[in-house]
């Protein structure tokens, strides 16, 4: 083989290694939440604490695992001990008003309008 | 004597008009914004978990976007929106509130009708008049709230590096979409 050929060849597989990086660097997949390890374990109300003593960056945007008693149910919404909203991709079948669960979610902020804390992507783990 | 009566009348009245103030809200309200550029990768997001509140008797309305709520269907578009346009953990989140204008409760139907909303919206820190159009009506317990308006990422300090802003359109188009029950 000619040095010009095993060159060409080279570049070649350079320059696909490189589209392959951007592309995957491009188009990577979505955070799954549910397969990532939860950076805090609290409460309801320790979460809530958290927004109130303006540490929200310890929750904010990280996957957590929250507990709480379920107080409302509204569609594809559970609400737990009336100050986190959890919201869910596919709703859970088993779970009742009064129960105590634990969610799995992303937090996303703090709702000063309704005075909640919200997690999206939520999964319920008891 | 008379003191008294005007007194309990009063009362009474301002009673009746607590009692008849309507107040409706959503925690799930949905807003999509587009700033797509044709032949380009589609820039879309879509937020399900709006909040909103609307008093009936009075027109006020207000609504609450967290901003990490926005899905994209490329991950990197989302991120990139998070990290970099819209500083969502310095700015976590847009608000909106507003009047709508000649506004009377009877004007509401099971009919859509136009509205015109005055008011502020809050984005990455940024305070802004707006003005928009919003169709209304009302079904049993329910409010529904429509309205589409454009916005300009440089009204509210963000920056499209040049590499990407031919990208994205200048103005972004933004839907809402709300069904307030009775609270």
């Amino acid at each position: 083989m000619s040095n010009r050929k095993k060159i060409g060849i080279l570049v070649l597989l350079g320059l696909s290694v490189v589209a392959y990086l951007g592309y995957t660097y491009m188009y990577h997949d979505h955070r799954d939440i549910q397969s990532e390890a939860p950076s805090l374990t609290i409460s309801s109300s320790q979460l809530v604490a958290l927004f109130e003593t303006e540490s929200a960056e310890e929750a904010l945007n990280k996957t957590l695992v929250v507990s709480g008693v379920v107080t409302k149910i509204d569609g594809s919404l559970i609400t737990l001990d009336d100050v986190v909203d959890c919201v869910f991709g596919v709703l859970p079948e088993s779970f009742y008003v009064n129960e105590r669960i634990h969610v799995k979610g992303r937090c996303i902020g703090f709702d000063d309008l309704m005075g909640t804390v919200k997690l999206d992507q939520c999964q319920i783990i008891n | 004597m008379r003191h008294y009566i005007i007194f309990t009348l009063t009362l009474c009245i301002g009673f009746l008009g607590a009692k008849a103030q309507e107040k409706f809200s959503t925690k799930t309200g949905t807003i999509v914004f587009e700033a797509s550029v044709p032949s380009f990768e589609e820039v879309k997001a879509k937020n399900e978990s709006v909040s909103a509140l609307f008093n009936e008797n009075t027109g006020d309305f207000a609504s609450l976007a967290l901003m990490n709520a926005f899905r994209f269907k490329v991950a990197l578009m989302e991120e990139h929106f998070n990290e970099n346009y819209m500083e969502s953990s310095k700015f976590p989140k847009a608000v909106f509130k507003g009047t709508l204008k000649e506004y009377s409760s009877e004007k509401i139907s099971a009919t859509p009708q136009k509205f015109e909303m005055e008011g502020s919206i809050t984005l990455h820190g940024v305070t802004k008049a707006l003005r928009t159009e919003v169709m209304i009506h009302k079904k049993g317990n329910e409010v529904f709230v429509t309205s589409d308006f454009d916005l300009k990422p440089e009204d509210f300090n963000i920056e499209i590096p040049s590499v990407v802003s031919n990208k994205i359109a200048e103005t972004i188009n933004v839907s809402v979409n709300y069904i307030l029950t009775k609270s």
